[in-house]
């Protein structure tokens, strides 16, 4: 009976061993975040590009079933659509956090795997979905990041044993800042810092005066801060403006990244670390096969795009779509739901383009996603830590 | 993606060497009570054409904040192209939006004042939406800024340290109340308004040109509005939606105050400044918003005509 079986089943795979495999993609191609959906996108499918040239699953080449998620409704109604009229079985997704979260309570209740490359709130995979799996890292991930990065090497900057640091945590309220000082409290504990203030805010704030003048109160010698551009930069100029003095401000993603930080703050943005995924790492630091193939990546998406950086969102994007094409979908198989989902839960693979590693726990989170830590000097964001990827050592610690 | 208009380096008005933890609480509060009222004057700046609009056209306008948005654009737009301070750019922002209001108010206002009042609801929210919208189109998401050499500048008087630009606004402000005050009280235009907002049928028995004081009224507002923008220029970055952040708290100081009153939304706009200050430094800033949005609920329920109101002014005529 199995013999027969697996005879049957073998016919059946060698029939089917040119067919292509579908597979769907769910990004924002239109409306507000169009032009980062597009980018995350062209990496998803430069990914595909590299995987068919090299034979593609199993001789089987790779097709995108592609849909547009202007916003979360449509990520819900699209992904119901991939599934029930186009009958893809795995879909990529998402960019935004809600277009993941829509997204996966209908790829769930369906028994179809979202591969989620890019959304990064922590909701994601803590609904016990069995068909999900992220290969990025989380929001809380970032503020454990933080906290590691302040007990690792600031305090060795500052010449002050960690636990004898005084750290305060500033966030904006949304579950955005709220996920990240989670993760650092958590961490802090592990860590034994001292944690002396945490402080939420609105990001819609006009002023955060008193916040300032609250914290000055507690004298912290680190600042952990999570914030948008608008507020990250309100809060930096009162902090100078009502004197509140800090050893060091380890920024939480998104606004101390940003472009406009170093431009607002001109000096004083000189020696603000800030936490986000890594992004363009030097690829003489990868192994010798990452290297080659981060470097194709790269020259494909400049040569078929444009530019003379890849963005983040077509890196991180391509890292997750990558492994599931190269590395997961080989190993089950087919585009079963469930092989890939027992694929995936088997994967251990010591290292991507972006230096992650990718091996899931059991609510389907990367845990080798880790973000990295930079820092602003002279207008320009260097990567600093971990030593491993870093282009430059922390320096300009204290801050003057 | 950056856009950033720059006029050379930037000296401070003091050198601001940050003391670390030297704060008493005498020092701590006295300071929190002067930056509580510099930003409560910015929200005075905001509300009182916000007042006046409602006050005489019984209208809320729901895209003041965008006409604030608008304002600041134009005093961004004026820097970075012709590198006009932002201060003197006022003395072009301010007519430009006044004729804006003009516009606005005979295209879309006034067609609808007799109408029931979800329609006039519908109306500025609708304008707000549009120009957010065409801002965004033409402008895009990213955030502008105009870095004047004085906008990190600090003033220290005593122990207490205040941000200068935050002063010339509230200078600004309460110049401004002053004299829309005065207007009101002493000019015949004015003496109309006040008529038209008592009882604009009886207004207009009294041979008051009603439909030319909704529009000046209105255009004021607008004019106001604007001078605000261009004072808050150098403190904050300028973007397509940054009017709901100070429209939200605008509403609150105007109600506190008084719909209609000038000297209501300047109290109101200083009590609020206040309010979240206190909430903030004593409490913590989670409490910030909710404190001011309490003491609205509270307002709402004991006195809804808020400080100097008109008894039954917040009422539909």
């Amino acid at each position: 009976m199995l013999l027969v079986g697996s005879i049957l089943s073998g016919c059946a795979k060698n029939q089917a061993s040119s067919e292509p495999i579908k597979v769907g993609t769910l990004f924002p191609r239109s409306g507000n975040i169009a032009m980062l959906g597009e980018q995350a996108w062209r990496g998803a499918d430069i990914a595909r590009q590299i995987v068919n040239e090299a034979g593609g699953v199993n001789g089987r080449p790779i097709e995108f079933v592609d849909a547009d998620a202007p916003t979360s409704q449509a990520a819900a109604t699209e992904a119901e659509r991939l599934i029930s009229q186009q009958g893809v079985k795995v879909i990529i997704g998402s960019l935004t956090s809600g277009n993941a979260l829509a997204a996966s309570a209908v790829t769930e209740r369906n028994g179809v795997v979202l591969w989620e490359t890019s959304g990064i709130s922590d909701e994601i995979t803590k609904k016990g979905y069995q068909y999900l799996f992220r290969t990025c890292d989380r929001g809380s991930d970032r503020g454990r990041a933080g906290m590691r990065v302040i007990a690792d090497a600031v305090a060795a900057q500052l010449n002050i044993p960690a636990s004898q640091l005084k750290i305060a945590l500033v966030n904006e309220d949304s579950s955005y800042g709220e996920a990240q000082v989670a993760g650092a409290k958590e961490e802090a504990a592990k860590l034994g810092l001292n944690i002396v203030a945490q402080e939420a805010y609105s990001s819609s704030a006009t002023d955060l005066s008193a916040l300032v003048l609250r914290l000055k109160n507690v004298a912290p010698d680190v600042i952990f801060a999570v914030g948008y551009i608008n507020d990250a930069t309100l809060f930096w100029n009162q902090a100078h403006q009502y004197g509140l003095s800090v050893k060091a401000l380890v920024g939480g993603g998104a606004g101390y990244t940003d472009p406009q930080f170093a431009v607002v703050e001109g000096k004083n943005a000189d020696g603000v670390l800030a936490i986000d995924m890594p992004t363009g790492i030097d690829s003489s630091k990868l192994s010798p096969e990452n290297k080659e193939l981060a470097d194709k990546f790269r020259s494909m998406y400049l040569e078929q795009y444009g530019g003379d950086k890849v963005p983040l969102s077509a890196e991180v994007v391509f890292t997750g779509t990558y492994t599931l094409l190269h590395d997961v979908l080989p190993a089950a198989g087919s585009d079963d739901p469930d092989k890939i989902v027992a694929a995936a839960k088997a994967i251990d693979v010591p290292e991507t383009i972006m230096g992650w590693s990718v091996k899931f726990d059991e609510t389907g989170q990367n845990t080798g996603a880790q973000p990295v830590v930079y820092q602003w000097m002279n207008g320009t964001l260097s990567l600093v830590w971990p030593e491993k990827w870093a282009t430059k050592a922390i320096e300009g610690l204290p801050l003057q | 993606m950056a856009v950033v208009a720059t006029m050379g380096p930037e000296p401070a008005l003091l050198s601001a060497r940050p003391i670390a933890g030297d704060v008493k609480p005498v020092t701590g509060f006295l300071q929190v009570l002067v930056s509580g009222l510099l930003s409560g004057g910015i929200y005075a700046v905001v509300s009182v054409g916000l007042t006046l609009i409602f006050g005489v056209l019984k209208l809320v306008n729901f895209a003041h904040g965008d006409f604030l948005m608008v304002s600041m654009y134009m005093s961004f737009w004026l820097y970075s192209a012709l590198s006009v301070n932002p201060y003197v750019g006022a003395l072009f922002v301010v007519p430009l939006m006044f004729a804006f209001g003009v516009l606005i108010q005979r295209i879309l206002m006034k067609p609808i004042l007799e109408a029931p009042h979800v329609v006039q609801i519908f109306a500025t929210m609708g304008l707000s939406m549009i120009l957010q919208n065409a801002a965004l189109l033409l402008f895009k998401a990213d955030f502008r800024n105009v870095r004047v050499p004085f906008a990190a500048s600090v003033l220290q008087i005593g122990g207490i340290r205040l941000s200068l630009v935050h002063v010339v606004a509230f200078l600004v402000a309460m110049t401004a109340a002053v004299v829309l005050y005065a207007f009101l009280q002493s000019t015949d235009m004015g003496k109309a308004m006040r008529a038209v907002s008592m009882n604009a049928r009886a207004a207009k028995l009294m041979g008051i040109n009603v439909d030319r004081v909704y529009l000046v009224a209105y255009s004021l507002g607008i004019a106001l509005v604007g001078l605000a923008g261009v004072f808050l220029t150098p403190i904050y970055p300028i973007y397509p939606t940054i009017g709901l952040n100070f429209a939200n708290p605008a509403f609150v100081c105007v109600v506190l105050g008084g719909l209609g009153s000038v000297p209501g939304a300047v109290l109101g706009g200083l009590t609020i400044g206040l309010v979240e200050a206190m909430t903030a430094y004593y409490a913590g800033s989670q409490f910030q918003q909710a404190a001011y949005f309490l003491i609205f609920l509270v307002v709402l329920v004991i006195r809804p005509y808020g400080f100097f109101g008109r008894k039954g002014a917040e009422v539909a005529q």
